[in-house]
């Protein structure tokens, strides 16, 4: 099974500075997202799908916006399984309620405590999907995990924090690899601190289970190498 | 203040030691830590404590704070600080600089891998940087299911090694950082043990007594005031200062006149430790010691040097610096080299990386020098060539 983890927000610099193994892999680097007049997720996630740029057709209603399966690279596989990825098959309401309460948090009205609450139970639906899936015959398995980019938002300047988000993360790819043959993890963009606070950085992370050369590909060139490990 | 150095091989637990340190001392900025403590709940993590201490360095890297190697903190009334160096070179080159200095080693050994080689490596540092009160923690008791066997092996064996190179240790304590046991709380899983803890040993400890008569004050730097007077600033390292007294200038050994004292604003007489700027009847120079009493001169010493990246040879020229003072030297004989390995001493002509020895240095200049249990910024050294310490160490 190939397996891709959708990892919103996780930033290179912290990857290589917290020494985030699992997350570097074999090979990694980071993705140009410079076509792009501003880093937004759904418009990222879906170029990343569809290999080509969707920020057009994305801005006319962003959070509603999706690709059908016939225009991504799944179509290239017979069974595949996609968990709530941005403009494709991203689960509304969860997201919905934490752009809420985040922006609650920003406007004084919300404790980061009751955000990070919200934001860890969402996370832990996702795991579960995630795990149950793992154990299910795919050809390609894909993940979406918002938790770097969530937590990040409110307190990517906290490194601390933000090194126990990315031990999870590797959590996740460690018992990833137990199962899955080949892995790609990828993130739509990093994130720079603001403060306590983060905002999407101007680049992404991409890492793969076996050594490639991808040099700094630009997150659409990437549908082709996952269609060639069809 | 007591200040603490932690040493211990990597992975034995100095930075969870530390972290559970200042949790259990109720030492740690409450609002960082409720949102890593509800982290590593929601996501099925222990506490951290090793987590807690690099919090801590980012603050410190924020504040960017001249006391950058030092974590403080205060229990039952009485003031510490932790040495915080992360290898042994950086321990080093702290404790010899003078940037730290440890009034009490804790050497940290974890139970489950006992004795190695960096535990012996920093014992021998610890006898060469003259810390006479080294307690042990054998810690990660909970691996080794809290054995009292594996205690008492763990205790024969580093208090025979300690004994070999001339330390003794004042306790040997089983802990377990990652729980708290017998850290700052007696453990209850091991009811064998009725020793203090860490902390109460470290609050029992007494500061050995300066000899507060003698005045020793060293000179950093000579700057001009606005209204054009000359201040010289400075660390009063010993006994006190009166406006109007007349002291020793080292290594001259002239007379000076102390016409005033600032701290900041103009003040009739300072103890030590403090950083005066003074007011003086004559012209002296950075590096100049001043002192009441008779101060040791010399132009050639016999030392115990660690050499950190280069080997140290016969021959070899370097600027030595000891506390503020420093003059250009070279390296006139090696006497001896110890085995950090073996513990054993050899006859060389060299000190490689890594290896402690024996040599005799030649002055360009006259410098001032004291005993290491007087004065021990005035006994630890470095050796320094194009910028870079080359090796730090202790006048014998």
């Amino acid at each position: 099974m190939i397996v891709i983890l959708g990892y919103d927000g996780l930033e290179y610099n912290y990857v290589v500075e917290f020494k985030c193994k699992e997350l570097m892999q074999e090979s990694f680097g980071k993705t140009d997202i410079s076509m792009f007049t501003e880093p937004r997720t759904v418009v990222i996630w879906s170029s990343f799908l569809t290999g080509r740029n969707t920020e057009k057709l994305a801005l006319k209603d962003l959070w509603n916006f999706r690709v059908k399966p016939e225009e991504t690279f799944f179509s290239k596989f017979k069974k595949w399984y996609a968990i709530d990825v941005p403009g494709f098959t991203h689960i509304s309401e969860i997201h919905a309620k934490e752009r809420e309460v985040m922006k609650k948090v920003f406007e004084g009205e919300a404790s980061v405590e009751e955000y990070d609450k919200l934001i860890f139970e969402n996370h832990k639906k996702v795991k579960e999907m995630f795990f149950e899936a793992l154990e299910k015959d795919y050809d390609i398995l894909m993940s979406y995990f918002s938790l770097a980019d969530s937590i990040g938002h409110v307190s990517f300047g906290l490194k601390i924090k933000m090194k126990l988000i990315y031990r999870e993360l590797e959590k996740i790819a460690k018992k990833t690899k137990e199962v899955a043959k080949k892995v790609f993890i990828i993130s739509d963009h990093g994130m720079k601190a603001v403060g306590r606070f983060g905002d999407h950085s101007n680049y992404g992370f991409w890492s793969f289970s076996e050594n490639v050369d991808l040099g700094t590909p630009k997150v659409i060139e990437l549908r082709k190498f996952i269609e060639s490990l069809a | 203040m007591l200040k603490i150095a932690m040493v211990g091989e990597v992975d034995h637990g100095k930075s969870t030691l530390i972290g559970r340190i200042l949790y259990d001392t109720k030492s740690l900025p409450e609002e960082k830590l409720k949102e890593i403590e509800l982290a590593c709940k929601e996501l099925g993590e222990e506490m951290d404590f090793a987590f807690v201490v690099d919090a801590l360095e980012e603050e410190r890297k924020e504040k960017k704070t001249i006391e950058a190697s030092h974590i403080f903190f205060s229990y039952k009334g009485k003031e510490f600080a932790i040495i915080d160096a992360p290898g042994h070179k950086e321990f080093i080159k702290n404790m010899a600089t003078g940037v730290s200095q440890a009034d009490v080693a804790v050497l940290i050994i974890a139970a489950d891998e006992g004795i190695k080689e960096q535990t012996k490596r920093h014992a021998a540092l610890l006898k060469l940087l003259g810390i006479k009160s080294v307690i042990v923690a054998v810690n990660k008791m909970d691996l080794v299911n809290y054995s009292q066997d594996i205690f008492e092996k763990i205790k024969k064996k580093v208090k025979d090694l300690l004994e070999t190179i001339g330390l003794h240790a004042i306790a040997f304590i089983p802990i377990s950082a990652y729980n708290g046991d017998n850290v700052v709380v007696s453990s209850r899983n091991m009811k064998w043990y009725n020793g203090k803890t860490l902390i109460e040993e470290l609050l029992n400890l007494e500061l050995e007594k300066k000899d507060a008569e003698k005045t020793v004050f060293c000179v950093q730097g000579i700057y001009e005031t606005n209204g054009g007077k000359k201040l010289v600033t400075g660390v009063l390292l010993s006994g006190k200062i009166k406006s109007g007294e007349t002291l020793y200038s080292f290594p001259s050994g002239k007379n000076v006149k102390v016409n005033g004292i600032f701290y900041p604003d103009e003040i009739s007489k300072i103890s030590a430790v403090s950083s005066p700027g003074l007011e003086l009847s004559e012209d002296i120079s950075r590096g100049c010691v001043l002192s009441n009493k008779e101060l040791q001169v010399k132009k050639e010493i016999i030392c115990t040097i660690f050499a950190l990246e280069e080997r140290v040879e016969e021959g070899c020229e370097f600027l030595m610096r000891c506390f503020t003072q420093e003059a250009k030297c070279r390296v006139k004989r090696i006497i001896d080299a110890l085995d950090i390995d073996t513990l054993e001493e050899k006859n060389t002509k060299e000190i490689k990386p890594c290896e402690i020895g024996k040599c005799i240095i030649e002055l360009s200049d006259k410098m001032v020098f004291s005993s290491i249990s007087e004065i021990p910024e005035l006994a630890r050294i470095v050796l320094v060539k194009n910028g870079k310490i080359i090796a730090g160490g202790v006048v014998v």
